[in-house]
């Protein structure tokens, strides 16, 4: 019984990276192209790739500090290196960035379902069941949303490459030429936004505790296939978007939706919205599960209480709350997740914790060396 | 003990049965008081039987005491009365002398124990012994000597197969060991017995393989059966709900079989078997959920015929699961999902009827259900009879009638024909219980519904353990080699390994 209660803390390595792809799906299926082909460009996707390769660097270095810290997450290195009440301030505020990082995806959901699936339906129905169902998994503990994770990848993945390549009939390679034609400021703005989303899987080191085995080369092989992953699936959908709609992409509130509108094959397989709508709402809620837990996680962490998991559910109604007030519309969503709103904010905050906590590092490294000579 | 002897009286509505004060009450040495404590304590069933003889001339006696119909009297005549009348059996002389000669030289039976107590005795004799009283000693021979009525090993009718043995585990408990000795002679075999159920002491044995099922594993099964505190066990089910991980589950989490070979198989896998006599269902734990999708017949085809027949049922079991909420939420919400002439073809067909389809959907799944229960409970031939006729003449009169649609009545029967793919009848219990909820939630919110449902169940699925072991392993938690026995059933000569029960196995 003691090591069924233990296996409640513990992650491996294959579940931390599922559940990172996971929580990818969605920007890439859904925020990525819509933001990127705003502002029509054929080879944005080649920005979007570059974008998410980058973040290899920061999430390596984090990977490299996290395993030296002992395995510590985000917060207990911030404690750590600054002590408790600077550590404790990063804490919360990594805290509020995640759970806004989940309300932005609560409302993602709303906007597509009332968007152009539901109109009829209050916007707060979907928020309410996405956060419920997303409170149930990250307050059932790491294990068994790491083990969700598994089976959910398992299902979402195949949909997710049905969903890019059931239309290639219908795509057109010619939109994507000339091929570097544009020039290096919308590849930048495409890698900004990219580059931003794809930092945000430093949310998997809040898992670190957690994570079995946690060597060195576990953690480079879960981040670097991660940002890999992560930059393949942002240059394939901005690419096959593109490719399937030309500079009519640039009109398109939902460009994959439409992508899977236009899937028709034999004359039986037609309309496949299905295929993002399920991939969109279960990734999303597993997101959603992963930013409430860390978000409790930091808060725990900070008030040195023992776990979060009693902190999920106030968290989920803050997070419904804040799905209101964020943004108004449709628009005013596809608007936040501009390169110079959340893809500068996003890259300051994630880059920002990354630097810090490896500075602390270097600094204490530096500290204890200095207080071995003197030994 | 009083409270017991309370609700026997309370049952019986009778004054308190007399009984042995304690368990240590001694036997008398006067065969005449023990008789009359026997009587007293067992009253005057007419099953009871005492028998006295007196081979000895000094006028000592013997006192034979069993259950008629529990003991074997043709045995008793053979192994206790014939060696009696035996030329130079010892008349006269210590009693002690001759209750030791009884035990050791004449009593041509294999079990025979002593008991000094008068509970002893009793509890014997209730457990088809057969008790012998020597006039003078004050102790029991107990001659085991048993013939349980039993229907023999009966063929399997919840678990059909084709290829396979047509054996099925018996109503008696030595039987049932017998046969797992049959399929597993291997010394290391094991059946660790219990008695459970205060006033019907029913015998409950552990089957395990010593060095193949975890030691934790077999100390967690005999910790939770010891920890049972029922008057009466008669049947799996009594055990098997008091003894299972997360009750509230509608998943179940031990696997009931009635097949010989599927407990052998369990137990070469390093599972633990928990028999109960008195039933042919036996327990299997702990219980995954591919388990309840796997038949013995994928084993005794050929692995590719054993892989298309799980694909196949893996496909049922989303189909029993989900198709009519699909269905819902396709006519309420997502039209556009359905082909053009086919939606053409139902609304045409839906014209006039009066339920809203969620309705209509949950009405005719209700129907479906009575009538799968009436052929159940009724006697064959006529249940048959009724399903046919409910099955036919009622559709047909629903649709005719403009209550239901004729889509709506292919999608429910699909579904039912798809659920009896599920071969374990528990799990198929489950998917019903479920059915309606997808269907409402399809109903009231589309495929968003049917999704977060969804993933709503996978949780729920991952955080479900069966005796220290997740219950969607291999799957997740994954483990590559045992893959080969879930969504396919891969060649026996390619599968090396044993799967992994222990629970150290299974962390992450």
């Amino acid at each position: 019984m003691e090591a069924a209660k233990r296996s409640v803390l513990v992650i491996n390595p294959f579940q931390l990276t599922a559940l990172l792809w996971l929580s990818r799906i969605e920007t890439a299926s859904v925020f990525l192209p819509s933001v990127t082909t705003v502002d029509y460009a054929p080879d944005t996707w080649i920005g979007a790739g570059i974008g998410s390769l980058l973040a290899i660097v920061p999430l390596w270095v984090m990977g490299r500090v996290a395993v030296a810290s002992g395995g510590l997450c985000l917060v207990g290195m911030a404690q750590k290196f600054y002590g408790r009440v600077l550590g404790g301030a990063v804490g919360i505020f990594l805290a509020q960035f995640f759970l806004l990082c989940g309300a932005c995806t609560i409302r993602h959901v709303v906007e597509v379902y009332t968007g152009i699936i539901t109109p009829e339906t209050p916007g707060l129905v979907y928020s309410a069941i996405v956060a419920g169902v997303a409170v149930v998994a990250a307050a059932a503990g790491a294990t068994i949303l790491g083990r969700t994770a598994v089976m959910v990848f398992a299902t979402v993945v195949p949909l997710l490459l049905l969903t890019l390549i059931l239309p290639l009939n219908r795509m057109n390679p010619g939109h994507l030429m000339p091929f570097m034609h544009s020039h290096l400021g919308v590849l930048a703005q495409a890698g900004l936004i990219s580059f931003s989303f794809t930092m945000q899987g430093i949310v998997g080191f809040m898992l670190m505790p957690s994570l079995r085995p946690r060597t060195t080369k576990e953690v480079d092989a879960i981040f670097l296939t991660y940002a890999v992953a992560s930059s393949i699936m942002m240059a394939a959908a901005a690419a096959s978007i593109t490719a399937a709609f030309g500079p009519l992409s640039a009109s398109l509130t939902f460009p994959v939706f439409s992508l899977a509108q236009r899937i028709q094959i034999a004359g039986i397989i037609e309309r496949m919205e299905i295929l993002p709508v399920f991939l969109w709402t279960a990734s999303d809620i597993l997101r959603v599960a992963l930013m409430l837990w860390a978000a409790a996680a930091c808060l725990a962490k900070t008030f040195g209480l023992e776990h979060g998991r009693r902190l999920v559910l106030p968290l989920g109604f803050v997070s419904v709350v804040l799905t209101a007030f964020i943004v108004t519309n449709v628009f005013e969503m596809l608007g936040f997740y501009t390169w110079d709103l959340w893809g500068v904010y996003g890259t300051v905050v994630q880059v920002g914790t990354v630097l810090l906590l490896s500075t602390g590092y270097l600094l204490a490294r530096k500290g204890s060396a200095r207080r071995r000579r003197h030994a | 003990m009083s409270r017991i002897a309370g609700k026997l009286r309370l049952m019986r509505g009778r004054r308190k049965p007399a009984r042995p004060t304690s368990t240590g009450d001694r036997l008398s040495p006067k065969v005449d008081r023990n008789e009359a404590l026997m009587r007293e304590t067992l009253g005057d069933s007419f099953d009871l039987t005492f028998r006295t003889l007196q081979p000895d001339q000094e006028g000592r006696r013997l006192l034979l005491v069993y259950l008629r119909g529990a003991v074997d009297e043709k045995l008793v005549a053979d192994a206790v009365l014939r060696p009696l009348g035996q030329s130079g059996f010892p008349v006269g002389g210590d009693p002690r002398a001759v209750f030791a000669s009884l035990r050791d030289r004449y009593l041509a039976a294999g079990t025979v124990e002593t008991t000094p107590s008068l509970q002893g005795a009793i509890d014997g004799i209730l457990l088809a012994k057969v008790a012998l009283l020597v006039d003078g000693v004050p102790e029991a021979l107990l001659i085991f000597l048993p013939a349980w009525p039993t229907r023999g090993l009966l063929e399997p009718e919840t678990e059909v197969n084709i290829r396979g043995s047509r054996d099925g585990f018996s109503t008696l408990i030595i039987d049932n060991t017998a046969v797992l000795r049959r399929y597993v002679k291997d010394p290391r075999l094991r059946f660790e017995r219990r008695e459970i159920g205060r006033l019907s002491r029913t015998k409950v044995v552990v089957a395990h393989i010593a060095g193949l099922a975890p030691d934790s594993l077999v100390a967690e099964a005999c910790r939770r059966l010891d920890k049972v505190k029922l008057d009466g066990v008669l049947a799996t089910a009594y055990i098997e709900e008091l003894i299972r991980d997360h009750r509230w589950s509608p998943f179940p989490t031990t696997f009931r079989t009635e097949r010989p070979d599927r407990v052998a198989a369990a137990l070469l896998e390093g599972r633990v078997a928990i028999l109960v006599d008195g039933t042919q269902f036996v327990l299997i734990v702990p219980a995954v959920l591919t388990m309840f999708l796997t038949t013995v017949d994928d084993w005794y085809e050929s692995f590719l015929v054993g892989t298309a027949l799980r694909i196949l049922r893996y496909a049922s079991f989303v189909v029993s699961l989900l198709f009519p909420a699909l269905y819902v939420s396709a006519i309420s919400f997502h039209q556009e999902m359905v082909p053009t002439r086919l939606a053409f073809g139902i609304t045409q067909q839906r014209q006039g009827i009066p339920f809203p389809v969620i309705v209509e959907a949950l009405l005719l799944q209700l129907i479906f259900e009575v009538l799968r229960e009436a052929g159940l409970r009724l006697p064959q031939a006529v249940g048959q009879a009724v399903t046919i006729v409910g099955a036919l003449i009622v559709g047909q009169q629903a649709v005719e009638a403009g209550l239901v649609s004729p889509v709506m009545l292919i999608v429910i029967a699909t579904t039912g024909i798809a659920s009896f793919v599920t071969p374990v009848y528990s799990m198929s219990w489950s998917v019903r219980l479920l059915n309606p909820l997808y269907i409402i939630l399809g109903g009231t919110l589309g495929l968003f519904g049917i999704v977060s449902g969804l993933v709503l169940m996978e949780v729920h699925l991952t955080a479900l353990n069966s005796f220290g072991l997740a219950y969607m392993s291999p799957l997740s938690p994954s483990r590559a080699e045992e893959l080969k026995d879930t969504f396919i059933r891969w060649p026996l000569w390619a599968s090396k390994r044993r799967p992994k029960v222990s629970r150290e196995d299974h962390q992450g």
